[in-house]
């Protein structure tokens, strides 16, 4: 049984859009205001307080701050959402209403009346079967199913009568649609309702995310899916270029996830969206409890921590996300400013938690700490952009999920890098793609797709296990400018090719790096897991000057430390200030070392 | 902060290496570049101490504290005492010039 709509047609034609429009424009400069307030918070009164005051009215002065700049981001968001909910709600009451009017308009031009109820009346025309006198009219209404029951030349002679009753089912139908809309609508609204008080916790975030995805199902036809996806990071950023300012805001509101992951759009833009959406997946991992969950809510919250810590280099988010094993891109430096830009590619069982969080996340800031030393304008980026392995039995097992993986992951690297270029300020900036461990492997795959890894200039491989080419100008930016660190005790830039791989009981802990002890000791093999050695002659590449690092077998027990100091300016000074200078663009001063 | 001109840049790293080797500090990278030379040392007790010349000749001297168990203590609360510079994009240029160490600075 349908309800009757409470809603007349004659509403339905009165309504004005206009006016929820003009509404929804409130709450667009509301939502504006907010995240003017956010802004100023960060930007002035907190890097005020820090730099200037001491003391622990300060300190409690900038707690309150950061929770104020909290709130005012979830009026951000909130209110940008109730904007687009509004104007979407108009974009479809205009369909509506839009059909409504044909079929009113139809109904005057034939002469017929349409009633306060729908039914619409019809004048007499034709003529009968028997005296051919014309047939008398009469009224026809929608019975609620159009075109199920066809008119029969019988039963209804008069031609008015079939016109009469489509007519009449074309007004029930928008207004019973209309109705829908407003019921649905009115459901996403009052979900848009914040708590009282001042207080924003995790769970009204959790709620927030609910709302965007409510809003998101309930304006997909309204802002459509129009974010070209398929297009190239350069196209992307003509068309964001393209948008006005209000497209570009109800975008940012009801789609972050999607534009905070977008190459080609702006570094700020995706900062600005990736803000929210790290608001919004805290706030949903927050409710769950499964372990998953928990290791990734702790990744994000290490990175929130950091955000809010206002250190130099400064921060931007240019990616975060739930899919996969988590996606987290963020640079140390404006992207779209620096002159220099390397982005770093991490390994094996990298995912996003807190150790990707705290590590990964330094050996960035490090790399791009390095750089400025030598050229200021220099950002550096770690791009957890892609599933890397998460191998625990060795790599025998897993090798061609592990070749798979890295070609997946170089098409992700090749448009994030084109976007790079695309948004990057500078006429010419000086780009580096640096791979560690797996992930030299995956900008190895990163180069052998179309014309190689775009707009990058210089190649640093560290700790590799090979990069899946065999002599580094196949890598596509000239064999003297693909630089590798290697040190003598990482045990994973020795791992042995595929067909001499045993795994040496007393390294297992060494996993997933299947190894033979024998291996280790024997220098003479110059082939790895994923191809030729890259610190060998035969490669090719200029190997630069890393520390040793600590001994294979450490006081506790079998040691890995080596795999993992290369960017790590107090463990392996030589090795990271020679990073510095490849990627601040002065690779002809670096100190080199002998080929393997 | 003095600037320290191309020609003297090999007195000023002369004279840092010879009083860190006195005073008994591991060498434990050395970048012999002339536009940028560095040098990594390290104390006795674990320190690292450097000294980086940077782009334009900037000079960066650093020390960190040699490693410790990751722990559960707040950050220092402890405000540097002068601006650290650590990481900054704008850090102002060396601009007081000094009869012997700016010899020959443009």
């Amino acid at each position: 049984m349908t309800p009757t709509p409470a809603l007349t047609w004659v509403e339905l034609r009165d309504l004005k859009c206009a006016e929820l429009e003009g509404a929804a424009d409130g709450w667009g400069k509301s939502s504006n205001r907010a995240d003017a307030a956010r802004d100023r918070i960060e930007q002035q009164l907190l890097t005020g307080l820090r730099d200037t005051q001491e003391g622990e009215a300060a300190q409690a002065a900038v707690t309150r701050l950061r929770q104020l700049g909290r709130n005012f981001q979830y009026v951000y968001t909130e209110c940008g959402l109730l904007r687009t909910t509004l104007n979407s709600l108009a974009h479809e009451m205009r369909t509506q209403q839009r059909a409504l009017k044909e079929a009113l308009d139809d109904a005057a031009a034939l002469k017929f009346t349409v009633g306060a109820d729908g039914s619409v009346t019809y004048p007499a025309a034709g003529e009968a079967l028997v005296d051919g006198a014309p047939l008398r009219g009469g009224t026809a209404t929608s019975n609620g199913l159009p075109g199920l029951v066809p008119p029969s030349g019988l039963v209804a002679p008069n031609p008015n009568a079939a016109k009469a009753r489509d007519i009449a089912d074309r007004v029930a139908g928008a207004v019973r649609a209309a109705a829908e809309i407003d019921w649905r609508y009115a459901g996403i609204l009052r979900r848009l309702k914040a708590e009282e008080g001042l207080k924003v916790p995790d769970a009204t975030w959790r709620d927030a995310a609910g709302d965007a995805a409510a809003v998101r199902d309930a304006a997909g036809a309204y802002l459509k899916d129009a974010i070209p996806h398929d297009a190239s990071p350069a196209e992307r950023r003509d068309w964001w270029a393209g948008l006005t300012q209000e497209q570009r805001e109800e975008y940012l509101a009801v789609y972050p996830d999607q534009i905070g992951n977008l190459d080609g759009i702006p570094a700020l833009t995706r900062d600005a969206a990736n803000l929210d959406n790290l608001r919004l997946l805290i706030g949903e991992l927050e409710g769950r409890d499964d372990e998953r969950s928990a290791t990734r809510l702790a990744g994000l919250r290490e990175i929130d921590r950091q955000l809010g810590a206002g250190t130099q280099p400064p921060m931007f988010l240019l990616g975060i996300g739930d899919e996969g094993n988590g996606r987290a891109i963020v640079s140390f430096g404006n992207p779209d400013t620096a002159k220099n830009v390397a982005a770093y590619v991490p390994g094996l069982n990298t995912s996003l938690d807190e150790d990707f969080a705290t590590n990964d996340l330094k050996r960035a800031r490090d790399t791009a700490i390095g750089a400025r030393y030598h050229d200021p304008s220099s950002a550096a980026i770690a791009w957890l952009g892609y599933d890397a392995p998460q191998a625990i039995d060795g790599l025998g097992s897993a090798a061609v999920a592990l070749d798979w993986r890295a070609m997946e992951g170089g098409k992700s690297l090749n448009e994030f890098t084109a976007g790079l270029s695309a948004t990057n300020e500078n006429s010419d900036p000086h780009l580096t793609a640096i791979g560690h461990s797996y992930g030299s492997r995956t900008v190895g795959a990163a180069t052998q797709q179309g014309d190689g890894i775009p707009g990058v200039d210089d190649i640093v491989l560290v700790g590799s296990p090979g990069v899946g080419v065999d002599r580094a100008e196949d890598l596509g930016v000239g064999s003297d400018h693909v630089f590798v660190g290697s040190a003598e005790n990482d045990v994973v830039t020795t791992v042995p090719s595929k067909r001499e791989v045993v795994v040496g009981a007393a390294l297992r802990p060494l996993a997933p790096f299947g190894v033979d002890a024998g291996d280790i000791a024997d220098p003479g093999n110059d082939d790895l897991w994923f191809g030729k050695d890259p610190a060998s002659e035969a490669f090719g590449a200029k190997r630069f000057r890393v520390d040793d690092g600590p001994g294979l077998v450490g006081p506790v027990g079998p040691s890995i430390a080596a795999h993992s100091q290369y960017f790590d300016p107090k463990r392996d000074a030589a090795s990271a200030s020679n990073i510095g200078l490849i990627v601040a663009g002065r690779s002809s001063k670096i100190s080199s070392q002998e080929y393997r | 902060m003095t600037i320290v001109s191309a020609e003297r840049r090999g007195n000023f790293l002369g004279v840092v290496d010879r009083s860190w080797r006195n005073s008994g500090y591991r060498m434990k990278s050395i970048n012999n570049d002339p536009d940028v030379p560095a040098i990594f040392a390290q104390t006795e007790d674990g320190f690292g101490v450097s000294l980086i010349v940077g782009g334009e000749g900037q000079v960066f001297f650093e020390v960190d504290s040699p490693c410790v168990e990751k722990s559960e203590v707040a950050e220092s609360t402890t405000k540097a005492t002068a601006p650290t510079y650590e990481g900054m994009e704008n850090i102002p240029r060396p601009n007081v010039r000094s009869p012997f160490w700016s010899a020959g600075a443009p």
